[in-house]
């Protein structure tokens, strides 16, 4: 019951932050962190879209909101998955799923549920990568995808609503630095 | 407006096109999209979700699917209404102007099959004005075919019209000729028979006539004859311009016998005196025309004065005592043909006019309300110096 307030308070608070936030005209992958751990090095960004009134509409409407998301490194370790953001209607639940197609080939990890859309959002947003230690070079792209409209037997393009299409990041790792 | 007059029709077309694209069709698919997307909307239930949503909770298994799915479908059927009436007004912009491109690719190539034959006819006309026979290809249709039949006439007619106006310029040619000859060959003829009548009127009288004036009529009748046989030379040599011979003429001298050769017809003053290099047949000509059309006006009475004005060049002035010329008739009096009297052919003071042109001088004629006629001839000062 309490964490259920919580939620309803940080969804209150985001939704207001994006109301009064200015509008993101272009999309962009902006870095957040950059580790070189032990074994791995892990990129954490945040996939960053103009977001509206009639996003979220469409979201609400059970209109899933994908992106493809490619990522890989100068060592050729590469991922690429779609991330999907959507609502179950009859629940009022916001679902993540991470549709994992490289390397290990239509794996689906579906994340937590959230009760918020901008709680949803926010974790939807929030990208993790991790590539091998060699690498020197790491390219991070998103593409935005067509959504099937379920009822209505056609799809949409969001990209007119959000403003971007396909965004990119890249970064130059110490060792290549050096 | 000027630019708007000198656009060829086709660019008139698509440029009104335009307008009238701009103007009308892309507020009228505005306003339909509008009513379209309004009626859409207010289609849809707004109450509906809720009760769907109060069925649900009592619902369980298929029937919840169920109404989980008319939900979703609502909702899905709300937020598309605009997105989908904005890909149709975007789908029907790009029809429009499709359409508009083609409709005005087909009106200019329509506009040119028109515009460039009407062109060619005009080009055909224009050299057909000049005289050129140009061959011109029936082949359109319609009103056009029709407009180039009746070029095509309009060429034949205007050849069979050329000849016939070729024939009728030559016998008026040949009748002009005749007429300037008769006019040319009686001015010489006058003093002859003014001296001939002379000396017949003393011989009918009784009187004897010494031989000095003898000499002098027959001199005079000599110069006339002289004329004559020039004047034919000159019309042998039609197309010529008169062969100007230069010689030192004294005015004074020159105007004495021209003014004797009329007799007592007309009373001639003359006051100053002045030499020129000039042709004295050609002035003799030229005075003769003078005293001959003062006469025929009606003047008795002639009076000259030579002189020079401020150029150095040498003035002839003659005054008439005649009727003079009416104001309105003083813009014609040069024109061959054009005559205010009664027997008068029209050529005096057109070929006066011409023989001054010959001799590069210069004349003028007014003529003061009651005061006769006063023609002032210039002869400029290079003439009046020894070639």
């Amino acid at each position: 019951m309490l964490e259920n307030i919580a939620d309803g308070f940080l969804g209150l608070f985001m939704f207001f932050s994006h109301w009064l936030s200015p509008g993101v005209d272009r999309g962009e992958i902006r870095i957040e962190a950059f580790r070189e751990l032990k074994t791995r090095t892990v990129l954490e960004c945040v996939i960053l879209f103009e977001w509206n009134e009639r996003m979220s509409d469409l979201i609400d409407a059970g209109i899933p909101l994908r992106f493809r998301v490619l990522s890989y490194s100068d060592r050729g370790d590469s991922t690429l998955s779609v991330r999907t953001l959507f609502c179950d209607v009859g629940e009022y639940t916001y679902y993540i799923s991470d549709s994992l197609i490289i390397p290990a080939g239509d794996s689906v990890y579906v994340s937590k549920a959230h009760r918020q859309l901008y709680r949803a959002l926010r974790d939807y947003r929030n990208l993790r990568r991790s590539f091998t230690r060699s690498a020197s070079y790491f390219q991070i792209e998103a593409v935005l995808l067509p959504s099937r409209v379920s009822h209505l037997n056609r799809s949409i393009d969001m990209s007119d609503i959000c403003g971007c299409r396909r965004f990119a990041t890249r970064v130059i790792g110490k060792r290549r630095r050096q | 407006m000027r630019l708007w007059r000198r656009l060829e029709l086709e660019w008139k077309v698509l440029l009104l096109a335009a307008v009238l694209f701009v103007a009308f069709a892309w507020p009228v698919q505005h306003f339909f999209i509008s009513r379209l997307s309004a009626t859409l909307i207010q289609s849809i239930d707004p109450n509906l979700e809720a009760t769907l949503r109060f069925a649900l909770h009592g619902a369980t298994g298929r029937q919840r699917d169920a109404l989980r799915e008319h939900i979703e479908r609502y909702r899905q059927t709300r937020v598309l209404i605009p997105i989908v009436v904005k890909e149709q007004q975007r789908l029907l912009i790009a029809l429009s102007i499709g359409l508009f491109a083609f409709f005005l690719l087909l009106a200019l190539w329509v506009l040119k099959r028109l515009t460039r034959p009407l062109k060619n006819l005009a080009g055909a006309v224009d050299r057909i004005g000049k005289g050129e026979t140009v061959r011109i290809a029936n082949v359109s249709g319609g009103a056009l075919g029709i407009v180039e039949q009746a070029v095509v006439n309009l060429q034949d007619e205007l050849v069979t019209l050329r000849e016939k106006a070729r024939v009728q310029g030559m016998e008026s040619a040949w009748k002009d000729i005749a007429r300037v000859m008769a006019h040319e060959i009686k001015n010489p003829l006058t003093p002859i028979r003014l001296t001939l009548d002379r000396i017949e009127e003393r011989a009918g009288c009784g009187q004897s006539v010494s031989n000095e004036e003898l000499i002098k009529s027959l001199s005079r009748i000599n110069t006339q004859v002289d004329i004559l046989e020039r004047l034919v030379d000159q019309f042998r040599s039609f197309s010529r311009e008169p062969e100007v011979r230069i010689a030192a003429v004294d005015c004074a001298a020159l105007v004495r016998s021209v003014a004797d050769s009329m007799g007592r017809s007309i009373t001639t003053e003359i006051k100053g005196a002045a030499t020129i290099q000039s042709d004295p047949y050609l002035l003799q000509q030229l005075f003769l025309n003078l005293w001959k059309n003062s006469l025929e006006a009606g003047a008795d009475r002639v009076r000259v004065v030579i002189g020079t004005d401020d150029t150095a060049a040498v003035t002839i002035t003659m005054f008439d005592n005649g009727p003079g010329i009416p104001p309105e008739h003083l813009e014609r009096i040069w024109l061959p043909y054009v005559t205010f009297k009664k027997k008068g052919s029209g050529l005096g003071l057109a070929v006066v006019k011409q023989l001054v042109e010959t001799l590069r001088g210069s004349i003028a004629l007014v003529s003061p309300p009651g005061q006769g006629v006063r023609i002032t001839l210039s002869f400029p000062p290079e003439l009046t110096r020894e070639t």
